[in-house]
């Protein structure tokens, strides 16, 4: 900051020397020109440069203020809400029975002024009331929540004016981590892209060229008449003159360039245009489709989901396919069954139906002619709509027509003859499944099956809890090399591989509520499948008709916690209503963080003798620091009321809080720290059950 | 009712001047607390908050056993009812007894007469029903009668006989206290000194030796008028309770226009240790009978034990000792309980780790400070380590009884130790009387619903010292505390306390990220983003957690968006997002249809409005 003054300053000197310079220009000798107009760009490079920032900074001003009123006003309706709530529920106060206060009243104070008698009144005192523990701002939210890394610090922790000078070391450790970068350090003089590209066309638009002479220029510039193609050199020498650690002016010549192509190809942009909008064009299906196929998350359900930063493409290959079943009667007027004039009786097949379309095809070509001429005009998007559609309806025309809507379906049926090149044929898809194997299983080889695996999973050595990640090797078998099996994980849902893939986990078949260590899905720490576990009622859509008590997280039927000053230290949260052993309080909700990440977090936490780290698996970390939920208030006991259980839950591990012993109403949460709940997870089955007892 | 304190100088011969400082100190420090617990008294007696009764360490004042409650049926109640019908009747019998008043003789040193008249008053004051300002005070002369002085010998009188009709309503005003007035008129003879000391206290007199006759006062012989001695003997209280059963009496006379301002507990004949009794020793006696009689006839065998408020009570066998009144009222209990054995309690009041006054009470349980009877030693102590925090206690057994060792509580600071709510106001006593309707309180959980096992009672809890644990123990479980806002650590309302703050998955920041994310993408395009938005929120809103609720989730979204959509034009789209949930396996191509068919619904039900 020192240095950028200092150079100002200089800088203004060599201003003021310039306003003195016009008027000895005639004196000027010829060959001095090119110095004078040296010095003259790069105060025009300074003057521009400040100009843009101080632009940026106006900006930046007015959309804070902005921001600032727009809160304001939520802040506002929410207070007008609460009251109108609190009025609308009648309460009344009654003020506090009189505590007799052991100082005495004998004070007294009175009231002096030159006009009125002097007024006396008692003086009481106040009785002292606790104020209420500190509380740092945190964001509540009900499901984790995935976020990066940071590269920057994103602030210098503050803990006290004496701790840091104590321990300078700390601080300077911790810059460490982060490279030395702190969020929001001031780079006002330091330029980034925007603002070059800003100021090289500020310069060169608003100021005569330099290449043309001197007197001429000065001219042209008020008549603003052509520019020349290209900002002249002349200003990015100045521009490197004036922030040498740019580089060279033939590198930010370059610079310049590249910057300004991107941004003119980005002109016409990158996106498919709207599919339901006037400039909508007629694209293959995969451009249409491309960005629900990216941004969707199948196991969220969302789009751009905040856990999963990684979302696999749909596979394709297990989808749903409609029943082969053709359409045999005519779906109307309009059908093209009634076009292609073919009875329908030995049309079942849709492969057999399509070679009879093409036996005919010569022969209804006129027909189909006469049809398209009478106005048969596609709709660059009614055709993107086709080539979307048509992928899933295949040769079904009626069924496509019925979703485009706009079009008959002699229509569709002709359009999809012209675009019979785009179709992929419909059996090779079908080769590329592998093929189903029977529906029906050996149920009863099921929890033996889960067994093994657990059974394996424990013996194994190494006692490591892996983040689940969807497999995807289309082709192959999920075998020693699947991503699923070496970080010993079970297949889910979400996997690419087939359904009847041996590491899928197989659900349980359970009819009580899952809550034994007869359940599979309870034996293996997971929550039931609503997808896999239909006898339980995990699949059932409200939760009041379920039977099986293995769903609580997935479901969030927690509890109704209250926040109280702790009986032991800070905060603490308290139970509404009363809970039964083993019942599920809430989920340790909050960020997802790396291990190392949690490392860097964690050195500041510990300064602050204050962590919400939770260890989620050997990759992640929870950390309800920033983003959490109540139960983050839940204190550390030797002896605690609660457990915590990390649980595959549809995929993902989730931290379920679990009531130890029988809990009242009104009663402190508490859970030992000391375990993690990576911890818990190794000690799956009977050794756990017996610690706890 | 006071307990009797009585100043006991350890070391009265030190009198040097740290001495005295130290005693002032110890007066001061000991001041504030008694005049704080006194006001509370006087308060607690005007507007009570608990009932002593209820305690668990007061069960024994309790009066209503609840016993019964668990041999209690329904159809026992036209059963009790009619025998209170009956008992009524029995009552207005018992009404009709008359006071069958003997006196026996009136002893008095000084008195040279050989017989002395006595002229019996019966006074009855009678007060309005409203405006208890107004009474008017009768007093009747009943009979004159002529007793013997100092009789030596068992003489026959005849009896005195108090009609009934004397305590029934007479006057059209309800009579409330009744009151037989006794006046001897002696011969002239020496005034006795004029500090007459009662104390109001109705003692037992199982320890009583009506031979206790001798007198050592010293009286000058100077004054020649007439004095007049009297006593005074409540029948009927306010509440028309008897408080004089049959038995023989021995009532201590006082000059009448005595000045009974000096009385004192502390002090009594210049700092002479006076004993309770010894006041017969001092003043004139009257030695009378008292016998209840049904028309004439001796009485005792009713002591039914009825609570009837009318009913006259009547204890039988127990010769009772009645002492001049100044205070009208003596409580039932005082009346009722009569221990067997003497139990002195010795107060020692420590300061700087040195006795500087001790009190005794004598078979009083009484707490020195509000005055309650705790009838055992148990409840008094446990009152006392409750009730004044002020002070510590300390139990010490003694060989004549009970020490119990006073000091001051340093550590007391005042603080409120009752359920916060209460500070918070929300909740209080009085509080169903509010008059603009029902209103919302918070959920206070209270002892009553839950008796943890109580430990037996010992008096080894008594002996040391209270310490934090015991004190910050939380023995009630439930909500006893003042809750607070997760976000905003503001106090919750009583309104707002059914009302998880966590109970929607998707609260606003998370909303409005999510849109702020789709709409950051560059190469998405417009009507994508509003779909996708849409879509978010309704997946955020409902939590959906499994493949086989997207067919569901689909339905719902075109309820709740269909409209949204249909003005956003987004119906392209959302077939797009129906045709990529297909390629992601979640749903089957008949879900699309008839999703769009129901988008197509909407689209024409808007058109047609």
């Amino acid at each position: 900051m020192e240095f950028e003054e200092s150079k100002s300053a200089l800088l203004h000197l060599t201003q003021a020397n310039g306003d003195v310079e016009p008027e000895m220009k005639d004196e000027m000798s010829f060959t001095d020109n090119a110095g004078k107009y040296s010095i003259d760009w790069k105060k025009r490079v300074k003057s521009e440069f400040m100009r843009i920032k101080h632009l940026k900074k106006y900006k930046k001003t007015d959309e804070l203020k902005a921001a600032f009123a727009a809160n304001r006003k939520i802040i506002n309706d929410q207070l007008t809400n609460q009251k109108e709530f609190l009025d609308s529920h009648p309460s009344y106060t009654l003020p506090p029975p009189e505590i007799l206060s052991h100082i005495p009243i004998t004070k007294k104070c009175d009231v002096k002024s030159n006009l009125m008698p002097v007024q006396t009144t008692l003086l009481r005192v106040l009785s002292s009331l606790q104020s209420i523990p500190t509380m740092y701002c945190w964001a509540g939210l009900q499901q984790n929540f995935m976020v990066e890394d940071e590269t920057v610090l994103h602030n210098i922790p503050y803990m006290g004016d004496d701790v840091l000078d104590k321990d300078v070391t700390f601080i300077e450790e911790l810059l460490k981590n982060y490279d030395g970068k702190v969020h929001g350090e001031k780079h006002c003089n330091v330029m980034d892209n925007d603002t070059f590209v800003e100021l090289v066309n500020s310069l060169w638009l608003n100021y005569p060229d330099p290449d043309v002479d001197g007197e001429e220029s000065i001219e042209h510039c008020n008549q603003d008449v052509q520019k020349s193609e290209f900002p002249s050199d002349a200003i990015f020498e100045a521009i490197s003159a004036e922030f040498p650690e740019k580089g060279s002016a033939d590198v930010l010549k370059e610079k310049y360039k590249d910057l300004i192509e991107v941004k003119e190809s980005n002109l016409p942009p990158e996106c498919t245009p709207n599919i339901d909008g006037a400039g909508a064009q007629s694209v293959p299906r995969d451009q249409t489709m491309h960005s629900f196929h990216t941004l969707f998350c199948r196991r969220c359900f969302k789009y751009d989901c905040f856990l999963h930063p990684y979302h696999p493409t749909p596979s394709m290959l297990t989808r749903k396919m409609p029943e082969t079943k053709q359409e045999t009667e005519p779906c109307g007027p309009h059908c093209y069954l009634h076009m292609v004039g073919i009875p329908d009786d030995k049309g079942d097949n849709c492969g057999v139906k399509k070679e009879e379309k093409a036996d005919i095809r010569s022969l209804t070509y006129v027909k189909q002619e006469k049809q398209s001429e009478k106005g048969d005009n596609w709709l660059p998007g009614e055709e993107s709509l086709f080539r979307v559609v048509q992928d899933m309806h295949r040769t079904n025309y009626c069924a496509i027509a019925k979703l485009i809507k706009t079009k008959t379906c002699v229509q569709v049926y002709n359009f999809a003859l012209k675009e019979a090149a785009h179709i992929p044929d419909i059996t090779e898809d079908k080769k590329l499944t592998p093929p189903r194997k029977k529906a029906k299983k050996k149920h009863k080889l099921w929890s033996m099956h889960c067994r093994k695996i657990q059974l394996k999973k424990d013996n194994n050595s190494s006692k490591m809890v892996h983040n689940y990640q969807p497999c995807d090797h289309p082709g192959l078998r999920c075998d020693e090399n699947c991503p699923c099996i070496m970080s010993q994980n079970f297949c889910e849902k979400f996997c690419q591989c087939s359904g009847d893939c041996e590491n899928r986990f197989p659900g349980c078949r359970c009819k009580a509520q899952c809550n034994t260590k007869q359940c599979p899905c309870f034996l293996a720490v997971r929550e039931c499948d609503p997808d896999l576990c239909q006898m339980c009622g995990a699949d059932q859509f409200t939760s009041d008709k379920i039977s099986c008590k293995n769903v609580s997280v997935q479901r969030g039927m927690k509890k109704h916690l209250l926040l109280a000053p702790s009986d032991i230290a800070g905060w603490g949260i308290f139970l509404k209503v009363p809970a039964e052993k083993n019942e599920f309080i809430s989920e340790y909700c909050g960020e997802i963080i790396s291990q190392d990440e949690a490392d860097r977090r964690g050195k500041v936490y510990d300064k602050y003798m204050c962590s919400f780290l939770f260890n989620l698996n050997n990759d992640f970390v929870v950390d309800a620091t920033r983003k959490g939920n109540k139960i983050r208030f839940a204190n550390h006991s030797v002896n605690p009321n609660c457990y915590a259980k990390v649980m595959m839950v549809n995929g993902d591990h989730r931290i379920g809080i679990f009531a130890k012993r029988p809990i009242q109403a009104g009663e402190e949460l508490f859970f030992d720290y000391r375990y993690g709940p990576t911890e818990q997870l190794r000690f799956v089955g009977i050794e756990r059950d017996t610690e706890m007892l | 009712m006071k307990s009797k304190k009585r100043p006991r100088e350890n070391t009265p011969a030190v009198d040097t001047q740290t001495e005295t400082v130290d005693r002032e100190q110890f007066l001061k420090a000991f001041e504030k607390p008694t005049q704080i617990y006194r006001y509370l008294r006087t308060r607690h007696q005007i507007s009570p908050i608990i009932l002593h009764r209820t305690l668990s360490y007061m069960k024994q004042r309790r009066s209503v056993s609840n016993a019964k409650r668990k041999s209690f049926d329904v159809n026992s109640i036209l059963k009790r009812v009619t025998d209170q019908e009956k008992q009524k009747v029995s009552a207005k019998a018992e009404r009709s007894k008359s006071l069958n008043l003997k006196i026996k003789g009136y002893f008095c040193e000084n008195e040279s007469n050989d017989r002395v008249d006595v002229d019996v008053f019966l006074i009855q004051v009678c007060s309005k029903r409203r405006g208890g300002s107004m009474t008017s005070v009768t007093k009747t002369l009943l009979r004159t009668v002529s007793v013997p002085v100092n009789p030596t010998k068992e003489e026959h009188h005849d009896p005195l006989l108090i009609s009934h009709e004397c305590f029934s309503n007479s006057h059209i005003l309800p009579i409330k206290p009744l009151i037989l007035c006794l006046c001897v008129n002696t011969s002239p003879m020496n005034s006795p000194m004029a500090n007459g000391q009662c104390n109001g206290k109705l003692s037992s007199s199982d320890d009583e030796q009506p031979s206790r006759k001798k007198r050592n006062g010293q009286y000058p012989a100077d004054d020649i008028e007439m004095p007049v001695f009297s006593t005074e003997v409540v029948i009927l209280d306010r509440n028309k309770k008897c408080h004089v059963s049959s038995g023989d009496y021995e009532f201590v006379l006082h000059e009448q226009g005595a000045d009974f301002k000096n009385a004192s507990w502390e002090t009594v004949m210049n700092g002479k240790h006076v004993q309770a009794f010894e006041v017969f020793n001092f003043h004139p006696t009257l030695k009378c009978s008292i016998d209840w009689t049904v028309n004439g006839k001796a009485d005792s065998s009713t002591n039914s034990g009825a609570t009837d408020a009318t009913h006259m009570q009547y204890l039988s066998e127990n010769q009772l000792m009645q002492l001049p009144l100044n205070s009208g009222t003596i409580s039932k209990e005082e009346e009722q309980t009569t221990p067997k054995k003497r139990q002195r309690v010795f107060y020692q009041f420590l300061y700087n780790n040195s006795t500087r006054h001790q009190n005794e009470a004598r078979d009083d349980l009484h707490c020195p400070w509000c005055a309650l009877n705790c009838v055992h030693l148990y409840g008094l102590l446990k009152h006392l380590r409750l009730c004044h925090a002020r002070f510590n206690f300390i139990y010490v057994p003694h060989p004549k009884g009970v020490r119990i060792d006073v000091t001051i509580n340093e550590r007391y600071d005042g603080s409120y130790a009752g359920n916060p709510q209460n500070l918070y106001s929300n909740v209080d006593i009085g509080y169903a009387f509010k008059r603009n309707g029902p209103v919302r309180r918070t959920p206070v959980t209270q002892v009553l619903v839950y008796r943890p096992k109580r430990p037996t009672e010992s008096f080894t809890e008594f002996t040391e010292p209270e310490s934090d644990i015991q004190i910050n123990r939380q023995f009630m479980q439930g909500h006893n505390r003042l809750y607070y806002h997760t976000m905003t650590s503001e106090v919750i309302r009583p309104q707002e306390i059914d009302v998880d703050s966590e109970e929607e998955t998707d609260p606003v920041w998370l909303r409005q990220k999510t849109v702020n994310m789709i709409d950051e993408f560059t190469d998405v395009n417009e009507g994508e983003k509003e779909l996708m938005k849409l879509w978010n929120l309704h997946v955020m809103k409902y939590n959906f957690i499994a493949d086989c609720q997207i067919p569901e989730a689909c339905y719902s979204f075109v309820r709740e968006h269909g409209v949204q959509m249909i003005k956003k034009n987004l119906s392209r789209n959302f077939l797009s997002h129906m045709v990529n949930l297909f390629d992601f396996s979640l749903i089957r191509p008949d879900v699309v249809h008839k999703t769009m068919q129901m988008l197509d619904e909407v689209d024409d039900s808007m058109h047609r409005s």
